[in-house]
């Protein structure tokens, strides 16, 4: 479990530490910095297993440019930090220089060094550190070829402890910011090697290779919600035979193509994702992720009601709450919804707001003088719509 | 020009800018304001007055706190109900404390000046009377702007260009509970200039 996660120098925030509980909703006005928040965990995430900063930036969060970065009164150069503190209160600094540097003999921008630090009291240990030139492991510092080690594979050489914990929590790490489609016709032919999660297609699959169990009871988690939903088909295309989800074998190593179809209740016949409805393909989204990642890891969602009608957001909320408890996996998600803020108590409750002078904040609703003064005129057990009515957030 | 600081407890999401200019407006001839919070909960403001009163002169040292809400065609006390929350956080705060009681409600304020309301809604013969219904004056004012023939404003703009123009004196004598709140305002903005005053001296 993730107990804190402190990022620097990111869009709107400067500095901020937020404290996570085994679920934890971030709230706030439009322009707060919710989403730079959950931005730089995707950021992170991908620099972290390896990935290239302008293809995961460009592709994920916005243009690569200078605002993306807290770069301060026309500074060239400025860090991005991201700190980890595990639940034994180790804290892992994932430490990102971000300046203007020449990339094939153009000035862009890019990351000159980044290093991960384990730092305990006053101590710092360098796990590792590399830069554009070369890559140094360990505390023996021997060097190693920069392109082919990414942040993923230096970790598991190095064979700490706590090394392990956080490479795990990194690596386990299942984002939706919102369910894409990677298909311009509908049905989708889906490699078994690559299922794209962030797809409902992909997801289904990459849960189905995992366990057989866990997917029909990802479907009967969503029948909860959704009344009537008819579990997906999905079909092996192997050599133009088209077999049934029977033949699909959990980790299988053979690389086979698939296609899956969905069914709307009002309707017989069976459609690709594309047909569903956004509020629908939502919440199969959410509950298959949740499904679909690993015990014990960390899932984030952004604006975790986005397209549902206000009775299935309650309904939603109950769900992850019961499943995420049941597999162990640790939440963060951003809301608007005041269904959603009715189901949850006051510690799971960050309060994000943007001042002038600070940026961006991201305090624990419970820690607000404000909520020190309205919890008398609330009744015991109440609610965080309940807080937020008094119109003081 | 003296200058103040105000919080202000309001009901309704349209309200809190018309009110910020009737404010400005009632007070324009003693002293300049800056509003320091505005808080409009999801409900009335009755239940929260206490936290709002600490908060206002606590958390935020406001000079002046303005409570409004709507009398909603009830019987009950709704000024008295106020005065006695305030005064359970510390009578002291009740000096620097303005309250509008909007009978029934604050849109009230903003049509009892026909003449104005119809200049705003466009209505072009003066001679004939604003049109009227047995509806709240909020939904008056709705359906007026509703009828407008070309370039219709938005509700937000009606309820800022009825506050920004009408006729302060007249609707101070044809709506009382206004009346009530502009003397209580004036009153207190005078106890927190004097007060001022006093500790630049002291």
């Amino acid at each position: 479990m993730i107990r804190k996660i402190t990022i620097e120098n990111f869009r709107s925030i400067k500095k901020q530490t937020v404290v996570l509980n085994k679920l934890t909703a971030i709230i706030g006005k439009n322009g707060s910095g919710k989403s730079n928040f959950i931005s730089a965990i995707t950021l992170f995430k991908s620099l972290a297993t390896g990935g290239d900063l302008d293809v995961i930036v460009n592709s994920k969060i916005a243009p690569l440019t200078a605002e993306l970065f807290y770069f301060k009164d026309h500074q060239t150069d400025t860090k991005f930090e991201f700190t980890l503190t595990t639940r034994e209160g180790n804290n892992f600094v994932f430490s990102y220089h971000i300046a203007h540097i020449k990339i094939a003999g153009a000035l862009r921008i890019g990351i000159q060094n980044e290093c991960l630090k384990k730092v305990d009291g006053q101590n710092e240990v360098i796990v590792y550190r590399r830069d554009r030139e070369s890559a140094y492991v360990g505390e023996t510092q021997n060097q190693i070829p920069f392109k082919i080690e990414p942040t993923r594979l230096m970790l598991s050489s190095y064979s700490d402890e706590n090394v392990i914990e956080v490479t795990k929590s990194i690596l386990t790490y299942t984002i939706i910011i919102d369910t894409i489609f990677d298909t311009k016709d509908g049905l989708n032919i889906i490699q078994s090697n690559r299922p794209n999660t962030n797809t409902i297609d992909g997801v289904a699959i990459s849960l189905l290779r995992k366990n057989h169990g866990r997917f029909d009871n990802a479907v009967k988690s969503i029948q909860k919600i959704i009344p009537g939903f008819i579990a997906p088909s999905i079909l092996t295309i192997d050599d133009k035979n088209i077999k049934g989800i029977d033949t699909i074998k959990p980790q299988d190593d053979e690389v086979k193509n698939y296609i899956v179809t969905w069914t709307d209740t009002a309707f017989p016949d069976k459609y690709s994702q594309i047909s569903l409805s956004s509020g629908d393909r939502r919440v199969i989204h959410i509950i298959f992720s949740l499904f679909n990642t690993d015990e014990q890891s960390f899932m984030v969602i952004e604006e975790i009601e986005n397209g549902m009608h206000y009775e299935r957001i309650s309904k939603l909320i109950d769900e992850i709450r019961t499943q995420a408890t049941n597999r162990k996996v640790q939440l963060l998600f951003t809301t608007h919804s005041n269904e959603i803020l009715k189901g949850l108590t006051v510690p799971e409750v960050i309060y994000c707001k943007k001042d002038t002078d600070q940026g961006t904040t991201l305090i624990p609703i419970s820690d607000t003088i404000e909520y020190e003064t309205i919890k008398n005129d609330l009744r015991g057990d109440h609610s965080v719509a309940d807080v937020l009515q008094s119109g003081l957030f | 020009m003296p200058h103040i600081h105000l919080g202000i407890a309001y009901e309704g999401e349209l309200d809190i800018e018309p009110v910020q200019i009737l404010i400005e407006r009632i007070l324009e001839p003693l002293c300049q304001i800056t509003i320091k919070r505005k808080i409009s909960p999801h409900t009335g403001i009755i239940g929260y007055v206490s936290s709002y009163t600490t908060i206002f002169f606590v958390q935020d040292c406001v000079d002046i706190a303005i409570y409004l809400t709507d009398q909603d065609e009830s019987s009950d006390d709704r000024r008295g109900q106020v005065i006695e929350k305030i005064r359970k956080v510390n009578p002291l705060y009740l000096d620097f404390s303005a309250i509008g009681i909007c009978d029934p409600h604050f849109e009230k304020w903003l049509i009892v000046d026909h003449n104005t309301a119809k200049k705003v809604f466009k209505i072009e013969n003066h001679s004939v009377p604003l049109p009227h219904n047995d509806k709240t004056p909020k939904y008056q004012i709705a359906t007026l702007k509703n009828v407008m023939k070309d370039n219709q404003p938005s509700l937000h703009e009606v309820y800022n260009s009825l506050a920004r123009e009408l006729d302060i004196d007249f609707v101070r004598t044809n709506c009382l509970d206004f009346n009530v709140f502009c003397e209580n305002l004036i009153e207190v903005c005078k106890n927190c200039l004097r007060n001022k005053e006093n500790s630049k001296h002291n």
